[in-house]
């Protein structure tokens, strides 16, 4: 046996074993142009670029599950629609709907149907053909309903949430195989929206179909399979599964079967490997990205500072995305009504002052947004002034009053509206009650920082406020159930590029489930929230975009003056991408890399 | 052996039992199910979720909540290998055999077995290597420092054992990330890198234990002191036992005496300790893999805690469990392979033990099965006892309370005087009595001192760096900075901005010690710009005096410590007095108690009873109540452990037989006699079990599972400072002052600790 008269040498050895390995292992070759093109190929318009490249993005959240009916999470769905793809997709560099896995489609004389013709010869990653049968066979899954053995009702065989996506103004929406590659869905009226609504992952009928049919399709696609049989789930997406290690990475390739090419007839995706590295905290992933060992990372406002000085270091650029499509928001309990045993929900004096307009925008005027933004954000922000965030292009109304921080103003409307203040400061109603009430937050670090400064405000007006923090699920009982408390805040994020109003209908409409401030009411409470409702129902019942859009500056205008909802801020978005990749385009809202397949790289 | 093995392995079925029906016990305890958030969202259907409670075993076939005893009964019967049909998840009719099945978990709709499967390996091998980490660097220093005993060498490795042992070990993980981000030698986290998916399988395997190095050396080091101690003292007594004198007189070489003979005794309660070290490094473990994003168990079982994922959790802790167990198993078979004496015994003790471990079981399962049959058939007689008991539970704590207050008391009444001579005496302890001395009175006079209200914001100033100073026109002046530029984070002098400070001037009002209504404060600032402050250690994130809210937090850190010791030293002397007084069952009882206490991993417990009972509508000062107690019921198992073991030997002295004769009452004894031959003990005990209590507050803070704003506390802060990343990047160190006051408080804590040692008992002196 050799000894080694040094003892670091056999460490030594190991270490140049490594480096050597390293270096001689490339990553396996991936085959291209083995498959004939489909008939009725997607040809993109980017410019032509060149094969190769491995592409790292962070993930902060790991996939649940690899079916989409499954309830998952955001990252979850957005994952998904690199396997899967949908009838219609949204283009976010021209704000229009563009065909996806339909060829063409069009809308018939009652403006009700809509015929979707299919694209021939598109075939799933493991090479069967797709066909007319895996639409019908999607919105199976969804629609289809069993009779419950119990109760004797009708209910959806899988639940999902899509189910009542496309259940409109109560009836089921109809779908019928006109034949192999035409399908058409009747509605039961004009509904606007529709097109947003269709853009549904397409399954593959013959792998699921068995499933569906005795009852395990839930149990389909889980992470189990990702990790033990990659090629079992099978998509028309850019991308298959190549590997996936849960906690560690998932490493996606393209799908050699993909239906979409550039001009000089390549199939695309360009990219070699795409690989999605979970750390589980975000701030890890950004310095990360920071360090150059990613190559995409959505940066935060706060974070934008010491980001961008290591630009030049590791050769990124930081895209501005501009005010974020993340909005929240603050809100009075206005509720009305009183519990079973007739005890009012919010006591009289509170209801008084909630359902002020007065008071509500004197409570608006001396929240120091910009000061927080300032602080927290290093000025990288914006406070809201409309439920539909400014990223949401031409649906924004950008003609809103702004309710700067005036603390004089909100002196001037709470005297104006009867209230008063004592000698040590405190506010006083003009019937002698001290004005106190609670916030109630959801536990997270950020909301505390927002709390704690309104509190602060608020202190300062004379008002004082009590931090009350509770989980979510919890929030949401109180604020949709049991309506005990008199003020709350909530962050909504639309993780998507395209918007539609009609998604957050239920906020607008005093008869809906998120009128935050008094949900579900029998008759609209207020002459403008009755205005509201009339705007929303005939934004549904046209077709005309313009028409729709002005409807929709129309409600913001009257939420703005009103105030049922005390917006709060937005951060400015930014995204690092790494200087090599081509064909970036950063869109102001939803995912950065939506055009994954047609990023590439000259130096890979 | 192989007996021996197989009665271990028969050991480990109550054990799991015991454990698996805590935890269960706890998670039904803990308010809300895995399905809460989506009964509250509106937009899922309530068909949605009817479906889901059937599907997850929620509900029975009528729609009634199945019982946590029920659920868990399935769960064990689907465990155990003899299966008996039809049965939940049992088609087959009869006896049967089949595979051990944990259940699936909610959120992956994958088996527990293999969610599992894909973790234990890296939790596993993560805890093995940090262990050995901390023996290859802990028996060297250890043993060095016994031979080069008082040298400089000896002082040095002592100071680096306290701050190994002083620094709070998540922060240690963030120090390590913000390391390897900087100077890219080491990966910042992660278990392989992106380039090992397409290599070899030995340069995977080379990857791996790259990515290993980071982790272990931070889940390692804190151990490292601990055990450095130990093999000290233990290598200095075996120094001078019989066996080494005699080797020395028959001419053995020095080199020979002390690795062959000294060595190998004194290493062995190191061995004996592997199996808890093994328990407490899993709890470490989800600090660290929380922080370095390192993919094990720990995260996982934080997750599916939080998401009340039940099966999850119950198997991940029934696993930390069995690791511990095996772990014992593991250094027993290497303590008897080591140690020829120890071989032999075994054996005999253990089958005494047996027949009335049979016992206890029996009594055990009995209670539960009385509590079962009690919900089946009387529910409401259930709740009332519930009820009944929880008002008990609360005068108990009470007395508890003004038990503890009266024993620190009588400690430091009876022992204060008699030892502070002797502290005083010994610079070290002198030092560690002095800095203790200085932040309990900065703790005591903090709305006095601190020049601002903790909630005070100023967000024209975030991150604004400590302020500098001048002397001007014969007073002291502050420095005043501006922003260089609006949206940058750093800030500029200008010459002649200053501000004069003004001491005891009046402010705005506040009570002292909460009832000396007071006015004036310490020092201010004299200006008429409200946005000017005086910042001695910077401000954070909305502009609030870190100052201020350092010493504010000392109040909830510092008393954290005080108070929880309190209330372990008396369960724990209660507990561990009547053990060892009484000893037979009484004593069989307690310590398998304590046995069942300390195998579960600490922090999980902890985190179990934290949801059980905290829920967040509480107000901080609850939170604060109840994070006392969780951390002193979890902490008293210890102690009890040792104060028995000194009453078994004091017990027979013949002061105690001679009260005993007398017609004393037993509490009498226990309290005339025992404790005052204890007390001493208890004093150093305590010290030492202070900064244990000080780094659990931190790291359940961090965890975000603490004190909550406005509040302050230094693990709160700490987690502050680490949830953005600006502070490391643009170097803003005050935001980490309050790693450093923990860093300070434990070090002293330590210091003092051993200093009493030293004075209170002088066979340990030599050591």
């Amino acid at each position: 046996m050799p000894r080694f008269k040094n003892k670091t040498a056999p460490l030594l050895l190991i270490l140049f074993a490594l480096l050597g390995l390293t270096a001689c292992v490339e990553p396996p070759q991936i085959e291209r142009a083995i498959h004939p093109l489909p008939e009725d190929a997607f040809v993109t318009d980017a410019p032509l670029g060149r094969y190769g490249g491995i592409f790292v993005l962070n993930e902060t959240t790991q996939p649940t599950t690899f079916n989409p009916q499954v309830p998952n999470n955001l990252s979850t769905s957005v994952l998904l629609t690199r396997l899967l793809t949908p009838l219609v997709a949204f283009d976010p560099s021209s704000q229009t709907y563009e065909p996806a896995l339909a060829r063409s489609w069009e809308i018939g004389e009652d403006k009700k149907s809509y015929t979707f013709h299919l694209r021939r010869g598109v075939l799933w990653s493991d090479g069967s053909p797709f066909t007319a049968d895996d639409v019908i066979f999607t919105f199976d899954c969804i629609l289809t309903e069993i009779q419950d053995p119990e109760s004797g009702k009708l209910r959806p065989k899988y639940p999902s949430r899509y189910y009542k996506q496309y259940l409109i103004n109560g009836e089921k929406l109809r779908y019928t195989k006109v034949d192999d590659y035409t399908v058409r869905f009747d509605l039961p009226t004009v509904y606007g929206p529709f097109i947003y609504d269709i853009r549904q992952p397409i399954l593959p009928k013959h792998k699921l179909h068995a499933s569906f049919e005795d009852g395990s399709f839930t149990k389909q696609w889980s992470t189990q399979v990702a990790i033990e049989s990659p090629e079992e789930i099978v998509g028309t997406g850019p991308f298959t599964i190549f590997s996936y290690k849960p906690g560690e990475r998932l490493v996606l390739t393209p799908n050699p079967h993909y239906w979409k090419i550039d001009q000089s007839g390549q199939r695309l995706p360009y990219l070699d490997y795409f690989i999605l590295k979970f750390v589980s905290e975000s701030n890890t992933a950004v310095a990360h990205f920071a360090t150059g060992k990613s190559d995409a990372s959505g940066v935060g406002a706060s974070d934008n500072v010491w980001v961008k000085e290591a630009a030049g270091t590791y050769g990124f650029t930081l895209h501005d995305r501009g005010p974020s499509s993340s909005v929240n928001f603050f809100w009075f309990n206005q509720h009305r009504g009183s519990d079973e045993a007739g005890k009012p929900y919010l006591s009289p004096h509170k209801l008084r002052w909630f359902t002020d307009k007065r008071f509500r925008q004197a409570v608006h005027y001396a929240t120091n947004r910009q000061g927080i933004i300032d602080a927290l954000l290093f000025g990288k922000g914006e406070p809201l002034t409309s439920i539909i965030a400014p990223a949401q292009g031409k649906w924004h109304n950008p003609d809103l009053p702004r309710y700067d921080y005036d603390p004089e103003k909100a002196r001037d409307l709470l005297i104006e509206s009867g209230f008063y203040w004592d000698a040590q400061g405190k506010l006083f109603d003009r019937e002698g009650i001290l004005v106190e009430f609670t916030l109630l937050l959801v536990e997270s670090a950020s909301f505390d920082t927002i709390g704690v400064t309104f509190v602060e405000n608020m202190k300062a007006l004379g008002l004082s406020v009590k931090m009350e923090r509770c989980d979510f699920a919890t929030l949401l009982r109180r604020t949709d159930d049991t309506f005990n408390y008199d003020m709350t805040m909530l962050g909504w994020g639309s993780p998507d590029a395209s918007y539609d109003p009609s998604g957050s209908k239920a906020l607008f409409l005093s008869s809906g489930q998120f009128h935050q401030w008094y949900p579900e009411q029998s008759e609209p409470a207020t002459e403008w929230e009755a205005r509201i409702d009339e705007l929303i129902g005939l934004q549904e019942r046209t077709l005309d975009e313009a028409a729709r859009v002005a409807y929709m500056h129309e409600v913001q205008a009257i939420l703005a003056e009103e105030l049922p909802l005390l917006y709060g801020f937005t951060p400015y978005g930014y995204v690092g991408v790494k200087n090599k990749w081509r064909n970036v385009f950063v869109p102001s809202a939803g995912t950065t890399l939506w055009n994954i397949e047609e990023i590439w790289t000259p130096e890979p | 052996m192989f007996a021996f093995i197989i009665r271990r392995l028969f050991s480990l079925v109550p054990l799991l039992l015991g454990v698996s029906l805590l935890v269960s016990l706890l998670m039904y305890l803990s308010p809300g199910d895995f399905l809460t958030q989506a009964r509250a969202a509106k937009d899922i259907d309530p068909a949605i979720i009817e479906q889901q409670e059937r599907q997850l075993g929620l509900v029975n076939a009528d729609g009634e909540a199945t019982a946590w005893f029920v659920r868990y009964g399935h769960w064990m019967a689907n465990i155990s290998p003899v299966k008996y049909g039809p049965w939940v998840g049992q088609p087959e009719e009869g006896l049967s055999f089949g595979w051990p099945y944990f259940g699936e978990s909610w959120t992956y709709k994958v088996e527990v077995f293999t969610l599992l499967k894909q973790r234990v390996p890296a939790t596993f091998i993560l805890s093995l290597t940090s262990i050995f980490f901390a023996w290859c660097i802990a028996i060297p220093l250890g043993v060095l420092a016994a031979i080069y005993k008082d040298s400089i060498f000896d002082r040095i490795s002592a100071l680096l054992a306290y701050a190994a042992l002083s620094i709070p070990e998540f922060f240690l993980a963030i120090l390590a990330v913000y390391f390897a981000a900087i100077t890219g030698i080491f990966p910042e986290g992660g278990r392989s890198s992106v380039e090992s998916e397409f290599l070899g399988l030995w340069a995977r395997i080379l990857d791996y234990g790259y990515h290993l190095i980071l982790p272990t050396v931070v889940l390692g080091i804190g151990s490292v002191a601990g055990m450095m101690r130990i093999m000290r003292a233990n290598f200095i007594d075996y120094m001078q036992a019989e066996f080494a004198t005699t080797a020395r007189a028959k001419g053995v070489a020095q080199r020979v005496i002390m690795f062959k003979h000294v060595l190998r005794n004194a290493i062995n309660p190191l061995i004996t300790a592997f199996g808890y070290s093994f328990a407490s490094l899993l709890s470490g473990a989800l600090l660290v893999e929380n922080v370095m994003n390192y993919p094990g168990l720990g995260q996982l079982i934080y997750e599916a805690l939080i998401r009340e994922d039940q099966y999850v959790v119950m198997a991940g802790v029934l696993i930390g469990v069995v690791m511990l167990v095996f772990g014992n198993l593991f250094s027993d078979l290497l303590l008897g392979w080591l140690d020829p004496r120890i071989r032999q015994e075994g054996g005999a003790k253990n089958s005494a033990r047996g027949q009335k471990a049979n016992l206890v079981w029996l009594v055990l399962i009995g209670i539960i099965a009385l509590q079962i049959l009690l919900e089946v058939f009387a529910p409401s007689l259930l709740g009332m006892t519930g009820l009944v008991l929880k008002y008990i539970g609360l005068l108990l704590v009470g007395l508890l309370a003004v038990a503890c207050v009266l024993l620190v008391g009588y400690i430091v009444f009876t022992l204060f005087r008699r030892l502070i001579g002797g502290v005083l005496r010994r610079p070290m302890g002198a030092a560690a009595l002095a800095v203790l001395t200085l932040l309990y009175c900065g703790a005591l006079f903090a709305p006095a001192i601190s020049p601002y209200p903790i909630t005070q914001q100023n967000l024209v100033k975030p991150y604004h760096p400590p302020t500098g100073y001048a002397w001007k026109d014969g007073a002291l002046h502050a420095k005043l900075y501006q922003k260089e530029a609006v949206g940058s984070p750093t800030y500029i002098h200008s010459e002649d901005a200053t501000a004069p400070i003004v001491w005891f001037s009046k402010s705005e009002s506040y009570k002292l010690f909460g009832f000396i209504p007071m006015e004036r404060k310490l020092f201010q600032l004299e200006t008429e710009d409200p946005a000017a402050r005086i910042y001695l250690l910077g401000s954070d994130a909305t502009g609030r005096d870190i100052f201020s809210r350092l010493l504010h937090g000392s109040q909830v850190s510092l008393s954290i410590g005080f108070i929880g010791i309190s209330i372990t030293l008396i369960l724990g002397f209660i507990v561990g007095s009547l053990a060892g007084y009484y000893g037979g069952t009484v004593d069989f009882v307690a310590m398998r108690l304590v046995e069942l206490l300390m195998s579960i991993p600490g922090l999980y417990l902890l985190l179990a009873l934290r949801s059980a009972f905290i829920s967040p509508d509480f107000s901080p000062t609850q939170v604060y109540m109840v994070i006392i107690v969780i951390l002193s019921v979890i902490g008293w198992a210890g102690t009890a452990r040792i104060i028995r073991g000194m009453t078994l030997s004091i017990r027979n002295r013949p002061f105690v037989v001679a009260a005993e004769s007398m017609g004393q009452c037993v509490p009498m004894i226990l309290i005339k006699h025992i404790l005052p031959n204890i007390a001493s003990y208890l004093l150093v005990a305590a010290t030492l079990a202070i900064p244990g209590y000080i780094l659990a507050e931190a790291a359940l803070s961090f965890l975000g599972l603490g004190i909550s704003e406005p509040s302050a506390s230094w693990g709160l802060m700490l987690k502050q400072s680490q949830g953005n990343m600006i502070v490391f990047f643009m170097n803003f160190w005050w935001m980490l002052t309050p790693g450093f006051a923990i860093f300070v408080t434990v070090i002293a804590y330590n210091v003092l600790g051993d200093v009493l040692r030293d004075i209170v008992d002088p066979k340990m002196q030599t050591r």
